[in-house]
């Protein structure tokens, strides 16, 4: 008889290299071009030609080899300040994210395993701050406490908390009544068991594509703060901030506006299409 | 049949092939249907059966198809996918599985009706409605001009069937494939839907090609027979010769696996030996086998009592504010080594009492007591460690199996929640099931959806034994196999009953099966035991009215008595099924 211990090993192996080679090249596009602009906001210290912060005379500079995306109305280098801008729409997008994640997840479940008055409780919250419109409630969160980063990343979060919430225990919910679940019941699992062991596996893809959705998200909501200004505030920018600032001087230089924009464009693309594809490649497993 | 040997042919398929990528599902495929013939195609899961049909219809997907299909002298294969929607419900028509899917949720059944009317003749509104209070009066529907106005939801099982077919013929179709048009009935509904298509058929000339995995159901109805495996016809004859005398092996074993009201309960079903490799017995038989279960036989009202239920009672509040009484004042008992048998349709409530007897589900009154545990009043650690002792195994082997996880992973589960054994000795354990279950260890790193249905419910039945349990429950265990496959889920399970002692709560809605297995059964209907007897009690001498249908329901696997059962069966049921509507 086969030693099952040694067959568990060849199969984790082949496993992990055909899960490499059946990734599709989609999903490749957006990993390479979100890790580049990750690497590149990160690494900005030691990337960017300029202080983000250093003027010149050179204003509204054209893009040009000394200046990759221009220079705006200080006569800053806007290819540096773009990088520099990217650590703070990034750190602004992984915090609200992990907010919105790490909440939503625990109250999604909860809400699921509970079921009757306490499930109840729980989405009634959640329409209740999904009722409320997100640009008048960080309007007025912001007014209070101001623009950090931090708040911002803070607010944005909560504000995608409810969605996630729902999403959650609607999978949480379908995976309950699946028989596999009943049997892990009847043999005797623990709550914690079933949520760790048998809930969670099945339901980890779907909140994978809403972590990617959710980034997404606060990348877009973060710029429309940034728009109306409630963002950001200068010298510090991020991304949505230097659009607000671009657009403004529009009819000086096209490239000012141009850059950030096209920067929020692609990596909010880019997070989608990671999401469809961790979606379709989930579908394509299950039994049809 | 001689009649319609002279009659001309309507339909030939002749070599149909159906590929998907490199598999070929459907595989040079023959057959010819004379007007008003009836054929069947039967086969198990997986045969090609359905997809033949699909193919006729134009409805393969995305497949690639040779050969020729050749309707009154036009190739469906060669036209445009607009012409065959002329053809389609027109000339070709076709009832499917499950009717409430096939239906439009949100239309009154008058609206589609008419609309299938009107697309296919120049009907007006108001002409067309007259043709489907016709039809529907012709189905058997009865009050057709106020049910024109109602919903689908508002139709039962068989009631929605009969819309289908109504909706089938209303083109006036030469040719009506029928694709398992009972599998997703009642047995007593069967018999009824069976009964109105043999008559539809007569009386408007019709050619029926019935598709079934029911052998039982075949032979009431075809002429002929055509038996399909992997994508292949091994055997065609006229229905009588195909009972008597099989010619093809296959054939033979899915004759042989038939579970019926005549097998000998004493023996195991017989299974030929050339079947799918998972079918090797590696269960020692049980007559060699020392039996080390209790000695005392399992009929006596001697035995010790194992599970106890009494004045059970379940309701289920629905969202409108109405009632549903699930269980009614349920009692019976389980003696140790023995199959108590619960029998019923679909709504008995049956399952919930499974769920209610393992404490899955709160109750309203009444106690279930397992060797002197009142599971409900039990607290939830007590109830966990409780439930090392009774196990169940579900009705769909898929869903009854996480996805995620690996065959040994499935097994071990329960001993890392009772937190049994160091690593070495769980994967020893699962070893050891895996064989016990004839699976072998080959299977412990493969995932669920890498097996056939019977290897999945092989693994269920694995994971429910790993912890020695005294007691299962088996809901609905083997309804979702194909016949082969489910007489040796059945064998398994009485060997597995023989060699460990265990005392089975068997559900199911099949009255041959519960023969077979149990050794007393009670028959529940509407949430009621309306008889509760010994196996031989039972069998010879029903005395509700309601287990009399119930047996008169089951299909027979011989032309001949199945034709004339099916008549009887229909009458009575037809009782059963107005007193539904009313």
């Amino acid at each position: 008889m086969a030693d099952p211990a040694s067959i568990t090993l060849k199969r984790t192996n082949s496993s992990r290299y055909g899960k490499l080679r059946e990734t599709s090249w989609q999903t490749w596009v957006a990993v390479v071009v979100l890790a580049i602009t990750v690497i590149g906001s990160v690494a900005a210290p030691l990337i960017a030609p300029f202080d983000p912060t250093e003027q010149s005379k050179d204003r509204f500079a054209g893009a040009s080899f000394e200046h990759l995306f221009g220079t705006d109305e200080l006569g800053r280098d806007l290819f540096s300040r773009v990088l520099f801008g990217g650590q703070l729409t990034i750190f602004i997008a992984i915090g609200a994210t992990a907010v919105a994640m790490a909440i939503g997840v625990v109250w999604g479940m909860l809400a699921a395993f509970a079921r009757g008055w306490a499930d109840e409780i729980l989405m009634r919250l959640a329409d209740t701050v999904m009722a409320i419109p997100q640009m008048l409630f960080a309007l007025v969160f912001i007014s209070a406490f101001g623009a950090t980063p931090e708040r911002l990343a803070l607010i944005i979060g909560i504000l995608l908390t409810p969605t996630t919430a729902r999403l959650v225990r609607s999978t949480v919910l379908a995976e309950i009544q699946e028989d596999y679940f009943t049997a892990a019941v009847a043999y005797g699992a623990s709550p914690r068991r079933l949520l760790f062991n048998e809930v969670l596996p099945n339901v980890r893809t779907p909140i994978l594509v809403q972590t990617a959705i959710n980034a997404a998200n606060v990348i877009l909501l973060e710029a429309s703060m940034s728009f109306v200004g409630l963002g950001i505030q200068p010298p510090d920018a991020t991304w949505g901030t230097l659009v607000q600032q671009g657009y403004q001087k529009m009819y000086q230089s096209f490239s000012y506006v141009l850059f950030p924009a096209l920067l929020i464009l692609i990596t909010i693309w880019m997070l989608n299409l990671l999401a469809d594809q961790l979606g379709a490649n989930s579908k394509s497993k299950g039994r049809s | 049949m001689t009649l319609a040997m002279n009659e001309e042919v309507v339909l030939t398929v002749s070599d149909l092939t159906v590929k998907y990528g490199d598999t070929t599902p459907v595989d040079g495929v023959s057959f010819a249907l004379r007007r008003g013939e009836r054929i069947g195609l039967v086969g198990e899961s997986g045969s090609g059966k359905s997809l033949t049909a699909l193919s006729i219809m134009g409805l393969a997907d995305r497949a690639k198809l040779g050969g020729t299909i050749d309707l009154n002298g036009t190739n469906l294969l060669s036209l445009s996918s607009k012409q065959m929607t002329r053809i389609r419900g027109g000339r070709v028509a076709m009832v499917y599985q499950d009717p409430m899917s096939s239906l439009n949720p949100v239309m009154t059944i008058g609206r589609q009706l008419t609309e299938a009317i009107r697309l296919h003749s120049t009907a007006t509104k108001a002409s067309a409605h007259l043709q489907a209070i016709e039809l529907l009066t012709e189905v058997g529907v009865p009050f057709p001009e106020e049910r024109m106005k109602q919903y689908a939801h508002e139709f039962s099982g068989g009631m929605r069937q009969r819309v289908m077919i109504a909706m089938a013929m209303s083109g006036k179709p030469d040719v009506l494939i029928a694709d398992e048009p009972t599998t997703a009935l009642d047995v007593t509904t069967q018999a009824v839907i069976i009964d109105l298509l043999d008559r539809l058929a007569t009386e408007h000339g019709t050619a029926v090609v019935l598709i079934t995995h029911d052998l039982g159901i075949a032979a009431g109805f075809c002429e002929s027979i055509h038996v399909m495996r992997h994508g292949k016809i091994v055997e065609s004859a006229p229905a009588t010769q195909l009972y008597a005398h099989p010619e093809n092996d296959y054939s033979k074993v899915l004759l042989q696996s038939v579970v019926d009201l005549t097998i000998d309960v004493t023996k195991p079903i017989p299974v030929a030996s050339s079947q799918a490799p998972a079918s090797a017995h590696t269960v020692a038989s049980p007559t060699t086998t020392p039996t080390t279960s209790p000695t005392t036989s399992p009929t006596s009202e001697s035995g010790e009592v194992v599970l106890s239920v009494s004045g059970l009672n379940k309701t289920f509040q629905l969202g409108s504010g109405r009632k549903i009484t699930a269980i009614d004042n349920v009692s019976f008992k389980v003696r140790r080594g023995e199959t108590f048998g619960l029998v019923g349709e679909s709504g008995s409530g049956k399952s919930t009492v499974s769920r209610a007897v393992l404490g899955l589900m709160k109750v309203d009154s009444g106690s279930v007591d397992f060797q002197g545990n009142d599971v409900h009043a039990l607290k939830p650690t007590a109830l966990r460690s409780l439930r090392r002792r009774m196990q169940m195994v579900f009705q769909d082997p898929f869903s009854s199996l996480n996805r995620r996880q690996t065959v040994s992973q499935i097994i071990e589960s329960p001993l890392i929640a009772h937190r049994i054994g160091t690593r070495s000795e769980r994967e020893a354990k699962v070893a050891e099931m895996l064989e016990l279950v004839g699976l072998g260890a080959e299977f412990a790193d493969r995932y669920p959806r890498t097996m056939s249905g019977g290897q999945c419910q092989r693994v269920s039945i694995a994971r429910s034994l790993v912890l020695d349990p005294d007691f299962m429950v088996l809901d609905e265990s083997v309804s979702a196999l194909d016949v082969s496959i489910q007489a040796q889920v059945l064998n398994l399970l009485r060997e597995l009953q023989q060699r460990l002692g265990l005392t089975y709560l068997f559900i199911s809605h099949d009255l041959a099966v519960i023969r077979y297995m149990a050794d007393n059964i009670a028959v529940m209907r509407r949430g009621e035991i309306v008889e509760l007897a010994s196996r031989d009690e039972l069998y010879s001498n029903p005395q509700h009215e309601y287990t009399r249908s119930l047996m008169a329901a089951i299909p027979v696997a011989d032309p001949l008595v199945e034709r004339e059962r099916r008549k009887t069966a229909a009458k009575l049921a037809a009782a059963y099924e107005t007193e539904e509507v009313a």
